[in-house]
């Protein structure tokens, strides 16, 4: 089953890629005679065209993080069957779609982002609205992924070690690659080997620390780390995470083709499995609140409106960097479900009763299986690295520390990079206040405290340790980025492409909105007061991030009907 | 080389001062130079010739100049566009003429090209005693004064600014090698680097000419003049620079000495009504005083 | 023949990994060289100016930064998304 399951993912990649890709590259965005802007407006400087494999390389690094990965441990407890199934279904007709035309719009917009591209095809509150969005998805990133790593620390000491270790090996790493006369691929392997090192290192001398330490700890990393010029830590560091990735994919996909197991884990829990705080979650409207970026990820939109477009050496090339590199995503959750489908029950070992059917598995899947494992980082490692020593023989508690490294070590990218994501944004939303208050302005813009700020926020959340509440606003944020970029695309196929392919961008994008939309309604109703109930002051934060979020994307949705209107006149 | 600089409001004798100054000089023997820098060159007007940029030797020992500055900034303006369609492989060169255009009437260009100019001059004859600079009138002269210190402080800005691009293009081209960019990565090779060391280089040099030289304010005896030359001892004094003395012109009888409070401190040489009194020989005083600067 | 596709294939990796190296310093280093432009010609874009002689005699050699600086200014509200590229979120 295991095996099938991922040469059948694989086969239905390629088919999409090859059918449903291509004839969104060959009908809706067609070709034009106008140049690429790398071409076109070469200047040697932003605009360089660049190979694809190159530019894919880029642009999967920037996509591939933590977050593929998180999601569907979370989802299965409703199964594997409905897991999967909206990794594959929303990965090819609606992510990969959102990750190619974001991604060609830029392109035929002069290399302008997607942000640019909202605003001018639905006016000034989509802009508006793009930004806020963000804000609040670096926020609840923030105090998602910090509370993940804080999990995984404690429930993998050994990885926390690893991490610290990595650190110490990214500063070697950097005075190699910057200053040395190394050749490049040296510095590289001896980069690796202190990896490797570093990882051996978490094996014996496991940290432990309660919860809380460490997200104190996190706390006061994101604010140095933001101060410290990249090339000493960030740099290094983000390279050296590059062969995590790309090892920890690759012995997957070799593992989990070798495995030939079944799946211990039931196909299907119950519709309501319990998910989301505890409570028990409706698979529809909100399994995009739980999956995002394995299947659908706003953020996409971001990174291919970015650089990506600017350095696209031809229009044909978008659809392999567009729509392959988010194949590529959804094809790393594919590993994940497989691991802890056909392993997890293997490498939680003994259990109890909770989990002894296919509808007790969906009540207690989280609070026994996830959480006795310790937590959605930890069950994926643990059942991950069950599968890799299984099948290619490599230590377990090597693989753990591996695996569990990998998910953290990306996850602290994003909280050190978010930050500096989030300064912009703070910037940028303060320039109202230029002319209210310049006082304030300048306080907000001030280096330290716009870093500071999102960076409270965020561990503030992560103190509730509540990851499973937190996870879902945070993918809601991200999902109604992703509706944006949806419907921006649809606006522009029907002003600037063929009305007729209208549908194929538009369907996915309401369909999206409904959902979301439906699921962040039940989540504010539902979820939002139990949280308040346990954690007042962070409750209440998310709660008002969340009515916010709700009523901008209203804004949104009329700012979209009064466009299609004007196009009718 | 010694340098002697005339400044005051326009019309109180600063170039027939100058002038008589240099000839006394010269007349002693000592290998002089007269500038005017000023844009009413009058220096031909006073000796009775057509003087121009390429400059007369009047006597053994006197050299005279007036440059065009006028001409001097069209040239640099036009060298300067030049260099940029050499240099620029992808910006259209429309924006930058629109650009330059701006730039010209800018202010602070002719500030900059009489202190190149004097800079020029000065390096070109650096085996001569005396130089005498007749400056332009007050406001643009302490402009003129101030121009370097600024520029240093700016240049001073740059070149760590730059220096930190520079390092960070070393770190990427210690990964991607040397030919992969076009940028350039070492401080010998990078043209603004270079750039900004040369006219740090030309800076430091005026700076020390300037703050090595003797600056004589040139006042008449009027309330006006005293009070501006109140602001412009003011103004040097802020920067450090050297006055000797103050030169009172055109004094008939010690009444001027009522109005004079302001610039106690300083020695007051004074001189009989100049027009009456235009003999070099008068001034014997004069340029004994200086050689003793 | 393949032996060559191969060669160029690896080569393409090593770049790959030379760009996943160095993009956070290469967008710094832009941001810096924007940042001397912006002070350098600061004049045009309303910002404190140093003398216009520094200005002028600089300008020949900053292409590269003038570039950055137009396409900064063009897009100056828009950087969210190339800082997006660089930086991993998820």
């Amino acid at each position: 089953m295991s095996t099938l399951l991922i040469i059948f993912a694989l086969s239905i990649y390629l088919i999409f890629y090859f059918t449903y890709g291509k004839f969104l590259q060959k009908r809706i965005v067609g070709e034009t005679e106008i140049e690429v802007p790398s071409k076109r407006m070469n200047d040697g400087v932003d605009y360089i065209p660049a190979h694809r494999l190159v530019l894919f390389g880029h642009h999967f690094a920037s996509i591939a993080g933590a977050g593929p990965i998180v999601g569907p441990v979370l989802a299965l407890a409703w199964g594997w069957l409905p897991a999967i199934l909206w990794i594959w279904i929303g990965n090819v007709l609606i992510g990969a779609v959102h990750d190619y035309l974001s991604l060609m719009v830029s392109v035929r917009y002069d290399g302008k982002s997607i942000q640019y591209v909202a605003k001018d095809l639905l006016g000034k509150n989509a802009g508006i609205s793009f930004l806020w969005f963000v804000l609040f998805l670096v926020i609840l990133v923030i105090g998602a992924f910090a509370a993940i790593i804080a999990d995984t620390f404690v429930s993998v000491p050994g990885s926390s070690t690893a991490y610290i270790l990595q650190i110490i090996a990214a500063l070697i790493l950097g005075v190699l690659l910057y200053r040395s006369k190394l050749p490049f691929w040296l510095s590289s392997l001896i980069g690796i080997i202190l990896l490797a090192f570093s990882i051996y290192g978490g094996f014996l001398w496991p940290i432990h620390l309660t919860y809380h330490t460490w997200i104190i700890i996190l706390f006061f990393y994101i604010i140095i780390a933001s101060a410290i010029p990249v090339n000493i830590l960030l740099q290094p560091r983000d390279y050296l995470n590059s062969y995590l990735l790309y090892f920890g994919m690759l012995v997957g996909i070799v593992a989990a083709l070798m495995s030939l197991k079944s799946f211990d884990i039931p196909a299907f829990t119950s519709f309501s499995a319990n998910v989301i705080g505890g409570k028990s979650t409706p698979y529809w409207p909100a399994i995009p609140l739980i999956i995002a970026c394995g299947a659908l990820s706003g953020f996409h939109s971001m990174v291919a409106s970015g650089t990506s477009s600017k350095q696209l050496a031809s229009e044909g090339d978008g659809l392999f960097i567009g729509y392959g590199s988010m194949l590529t995503e959804g094809f790393l959750s594919t590993i994940v479900i497989v691991s802890i489908g056909a392993f997890g029950f293997t490498a939680l070992g003994s259990h109890s009763t909770a989990l002894a059917n296919a509808h007790l598995f969906g009540q207690n899947y989280i609070s026994q299986f996830v959480g006795n494992l310790g937590g959605a980082v930890a069950a994926f490692s643990k059942s991950y690295a069950t599968m890799v020593s299984s099948m290619l023989h490599i230590g377990y508690n090597f693989m753990v520390i591996i695996a569990s490294m990998w998910v953290a070590a990306f996850a602290l990218t994003t909280l050190d990079t978010t930050n500096r994501i989030a300064r912009y944004i703070v910037v940028e939303i303060s320039e109202p206040l230029q002319k209210e208050s310049i006082t304030l302005y300048k306080f907000f813009t001030n280096r330290w405290i716009a870093s500071i700020i999102p960076a409270f926020f965020g561990i503030l959340l992560a103190w509730t340790k509540k990851y499973t509440v937190l996870w879902p606003a945070f993918s809601g944020a991200n999902q109604l980025l992703a509706s944006i970029a949806l419907i921006t695309v649809s606006v522009w196929i029907y002003k600037k492409l063929n009305r007729k392919y209208l549908y194929y961008a538009l369907i996915p994008g309401v369909f999206l909105w409904i959902t979301v939309t439906g699921a962040l309604i039940w989540y504010t109703i539902l979820i939002v007061p139990g949280y308040v109930k346990s954690n007042p002051l962070q409750g209440f934060l998310v709660g008002i991030i969340m009515v916010i979020m709700l009523i901008l994307n209203f804004v949104l949705l009329f700012s979209m009907r009064s466009s299609f209107k004007k196009e009718e006149e | 080389m010694k340098y002697i600089f005339f400044m005051g409001k326009g019309g109180v004798g600063k170039s027939t001062l100058s002038s008589l100054i240099a000839y006394k000089l010269a007349k002693r023997g000592e290998k002089t130079v007269l500038i005017s820098l000023d844009f009413a060159h009058n220096l031909g007007d006073i000796f009775n010739m057509k003087i121009g940029n390429k400059g007369v030797r009047l006597e053994e020992h006197l050299d005279i100049f007036e440059p065009d500055i006028d001409r001097w900034v069209e040239e640099y303006l036009r060298n300067t566009r030049v260099l940029i369609k050499e240099n620029y492989k992808y910006v259209s060169v429309f924006n930058l003429d629109n650009m330059l255009n701006l730039m010209k009437n800018s202010p602070g260009i002719e500030e900059y090209a009489i202190l190149h100019l004097l800079y020029e001059k000065t390096k070109a004859l650096a085996d001569m005693d005396y130089l005498v600079v007749d400056m332009p009138p007050t406001a643009l002269a302490l402009r003129i004064f101030a121009l370097p210190f600024i520029t240093r402080e700016w240049l001073k800005t740059l070149l760590k600014l730059r220096k930190e691009i520079l390092v960070k293009r070393e770190r990427i081209a210690n990964v991607h090698g040397k030919e992969k960019f076009d940028f350039a990565v070492d401080e010998h090779e990078d043209k603004v680097y270079r750039n900004l060391k040369e006219q740090e280089e030309e800076n430091a040099f005026l700076l020390k000419l300037i703050q090595g030289a003797n600056i004589i304010p040139v006042t008449l005896p009027v309330q006006l003049s005293f009070k501006e030359t109140e602001r412009i001892l003011k103004k040097l004094s802020e920067f450090k620079l050297n006055v000797p003395f103050v030169i009172v012109n055109r004094v008939k009888n010690d009444e001027w000495k009522k109005g004079c409070v302001c610039i106690e401190d300083k020695e007051v040489k004074t001189f009989d009504d100049f027009e009456r009194e235009i003999k070099f020989q008068d001034f014997d005083n004069i340029d004994s005083e200086i050689l003793q600067l | 023949m393949n032996f060559d596709k191969i060669r160029r294939f690896l080569q393409l990796l090593e770049e790959v990994q030379k760009n996943k190296a160095t993009d956070i310093i290469e967008f710094e280093l832009k941001e810096t060289e924007n940042l001397f432009a912006l002070i350098t010609l600061g004049e045009m874009v309303g910002y404190a100016n140093p003398p216009v002689s520094i200005t002028l005699s600089l300008i020949p050699y900053m292409e590269r930064e003038v570039i950055l600086m137009t396409n900064r200014a063009v897009d100056s509200n828009d950087k969210l998304s190339d800082i997006a590229s660089i930086m991993e979120v998820e």
